[in-house]
């Protein structure tokens, strides 16, 4: 029995030596009592896009000298989220930033951290609309439109024929900008005209968007220009166009990362394509918490001053990040998401 | 001589004690007893499944259809509330029932099949998952009332400063009946009997094919009761909840000095299980401690206690075999 109980202590006191020098970095940073610690959790670990977020966050919290403590679940769990906003709770953290992969599950948990006082901001989705205080919107719907647009025009002029080819015909933001867009061309450009009122669907895969672009080059001989909606529906498309030796037949633009875009861009397919920047997000959602904590963000506030982002809008509850990043072949370089 | 405490168990708490002053020393955020009984909201679903797996594996078998089985009873009781309209008791009242014929199923395809209950819940670990997931069309059910989601999340006995939840001290009787249950009741011993020798079992009249029936059907009674909690605590009903659960409930079962192929038990071991695995995470946590190395450090932990566990199991054992050759 005793022999028992000694080997069980030496072999814990063991595991709790191991587990000191993994946190000791940590642990002497969170000794000071009147620091501020401010949590921010994407929806996952670990990707080119949350991982721009992060180095964002960082730097504003350097430029703040706030703590800011990154972390999130290793794959998109809303679970795991739950868990560790719990935890985040009970070790006082001062601020709350997440990007939530369920915006009603994560709901109950960032109210009980509300009901402790704590501040609850979201990020790149938001939750319901009662569990938090401020969603930092990175860019609205309208500016992403108005850049698609724009874009477009730059390549085909105002009397241009265009597509649009999506994910699936349920995916609620494409269909909201989709939306704005058409009212946007009849506003602005009325001579466009759209071949093709049902959006053609790539449903986010990347070698059906490469095949059907294929299709639609055949179908539409009088086709000008391509807006290709989600992330992998551009990449693809841009692939059919190369393929085709199309580009100077083609405008074609939409929303994707750079990464995922740099070599259509460097041989020149994609002139030009869109998409908000995850650094300035995170930089600004960091901001945006400080700001609460000291209270130059109240229920009444229209705009504050975010750093090297300037003067930042404040719409019902939602922090805007404002215009969307037009990325071409002389900016790319500078971006790594 | 079948004792509710074994020694083991005391080994067990002697471990958590010290697991329990080695963080409390280093984390004032550990220390406080609120932060951990609020915490203790995150087990529950684990131990009230741990207390029938702690039987079935006593008899060799084991039921890996758990986490599945959650789920369907999840998606089951929300369907009911969403759709058909039912009161929410009345539809978790249905999802405890649906938990408890799926869990007769288990029983009969392990115990007249005789297939291994390893492959069986095998099989319906997936075909739950399936049938969850066609269910509910694979999208979460949600819209239930705020006033349970703030009970499965919130609610406790006590106000202010000393709370203590609901499921946890429901967590805490259960675990009580189970433990009578196992060390005084026939079930306990007719368990016990199956896994030392089913074929010996049989042959002294221990009914073998109830027992386990009734095993499985009490792991599927389980299921549907966490269901409520684990719907609750996230607010929808998701085909794709607990995944991975059954794997956690059976290294509980494992610490708490439970044999994986059968023969012991001890359902107070199993909640000592539950309760060192859960410190052990929430006191890593509290450290700062990345998820990545908490995965590794409770692997090294499962090893090594069910190491100690092996050896104290067979020490006895060999002492006596020994006397008996002199």
């Amino acid at each position: 029995m005793k022999f028992i109980v000694i080997g069980m202590s030496a072999i814990c006191s063991a595991a709790l030596l191991l587990v000191n020098p993994g946190c000791s970095n940590q642990q002497e940073a969170s000794e000071d009592e009147n620091e501020v610690t401010i949590g921010i959790m994407p929806k996952l670990v670990g990707i080119d896009f949350f991982n721009a977020v992060e180095n964002g966050a960082l730097q504003a919290g350097e430029e703040l000298g706030v703590r800011v403590v990154y972390d999130g679940p290793v794959k998109n769990d809303v679970t795991k989220q739950v868990a560790m906003v719990e935890t985040w709770i009970a070790r006082d953290f001062d601020a709350i930033c997440i990007a939530p992969n369920d915006p009603d599950a994560i709901a109950p948990v960032l109210r009980k951290a509300s009901r402790r006082g704590i501040p609850v901001i979201t990020f790149d989705a938001d939750a319901a609309l009662d569990a938090r205080d401020y969603f930092v919107n990175q860019a609205t719907y309208d500016a992403i439109a108005k850049a698609l647009v724009e874009t477009m025009v730059k390549g085909i002029g105002p009397e241009g024929k265009y597509l649009y080819l999506t994910g699936s015909l349920t995916a609620v933001n494409q269909n909201i900008w989709m939306e704005r867009m058409e009212k946007y061309h009849k506003e602005k450009y009325p001579g466009m005209v759209n071949l093709s009122e049902t959006p053609r669907t790539s449903e986010e895969d990347q070698a059906l968007a490469t095949q059907t672009t294929i299709d639609i080059l055949k179908a539409y001989p009088e086709l000008n220009g391509l807006y290709a909606m989600t992330s992998v529906a551009l990449p693809g498309a841009a692939e059919a166009i190369q393929k085709n030796d199309a580009q100077d037949r083609i405008h074609l633009t939409g929303l994707s990362t750079p990464n995922a875009m740099r070599p259509y861009v460097k041989n020149g397919i994609v002139k030009e394509f869109v998409l908000w920047s995850p650094v300035d997000l995170g930089y600004l959602t960091i901001h945006a918490a400080s700001a609460i904590l000291s209270e130059i963000i109240t229920d009444s506030t229209a705009g504050f001053d975010a750093g090297h982002l300037g003067q930042i809008q404040i719409m019902d509850r939602e922090v805007l990040l404002g215009e969307p990043v037009i990325f071409n072949a002389e900016n790319i370089d500078n971006f790594d998401f | 001589m079948t004792r509710i405490f074994a020694s083991r168990d005391v080994a067990l708490t002697a471990l958590l004690i010290l697991v329990c002053l080695a963080f409390g020393l280093t984390s004032e955020n550990f220390r406080d007893p609120m932060n951990f009984l609020d915490r203790s909201r995150h087990w529950v679903e684990i131990g009230i499944i741990a207390i029938p797996m702690t039987f079935i594996i006593a008899t060799g078998g084991i039921d890996l259809s758990v986490g599945s089985l959650l789920a369907l009873c999840g998606v089951v009781s929300g369907l009911a509330y969403e759709i058909l309209g039912l009161p929410l008791p009345v539809a978790f009242g249905l999802g405890v029932v649906i938990g408890g014929v799926c869990g007769a199923i288990n029983g009969l395809l392990s115990s007249r099949l005789r297939v291994p209950a390893l492959v069986t819940t095998l099989a319906t670990m997936a075909a739950f998952r399936g049938l969850a997931m066609g269910l509910s069309q694979a999208d979460p059910i949600r819209g239930f009332p705020r006033a349970f989601t703030d009970w499965a999340g919130m609610g406790a006995f006590g106000r202010g400063d000393f709370q203590f939840p609901y499921q946890t001290a429901m967590l805490v009787a259960l675990v009580a009946v189970g433990a009578i249950l196992f060390s005084r009741s026939l079930i306990g011993r007719w368990s016990i009997q199956i896994g030392e020798n089913p074929k010996a079992a049989r042959f002294s009249t221990v009914p073998v094919h109830t027992t386990n029936l009734l095993l499985y059907t009490a792991s599927g009674l389980c299921c549907g009761l966490a269901a409520i909690f684990y719907t609750g605590r996230f607010a929808t009903a998701h085909p794709d909840a607990a995944k991975g659960l059954e794997l956690e409930v059976i290294a509980c079962v494992v610490i708490g000095g439970t044999r994986i192929t059968g023969g012991n038990g001890s359902v107070v071991g199993t909640f000592l299980g539950v309760l060192l695995l859960g410190t052990l995470g929430f006191g890593m946590e509290m450290q700062g401690v990345v998820q990545k190395y908490q995965m590794i450090l409770i692997g090294v932990l499962v090893v090594t206690i069910a190491t100690f566990n092996e050896y104290i199991a067979r020490a006895p054992r060999q002492a006596g075999a020994q006397r008996g050759t002199r």
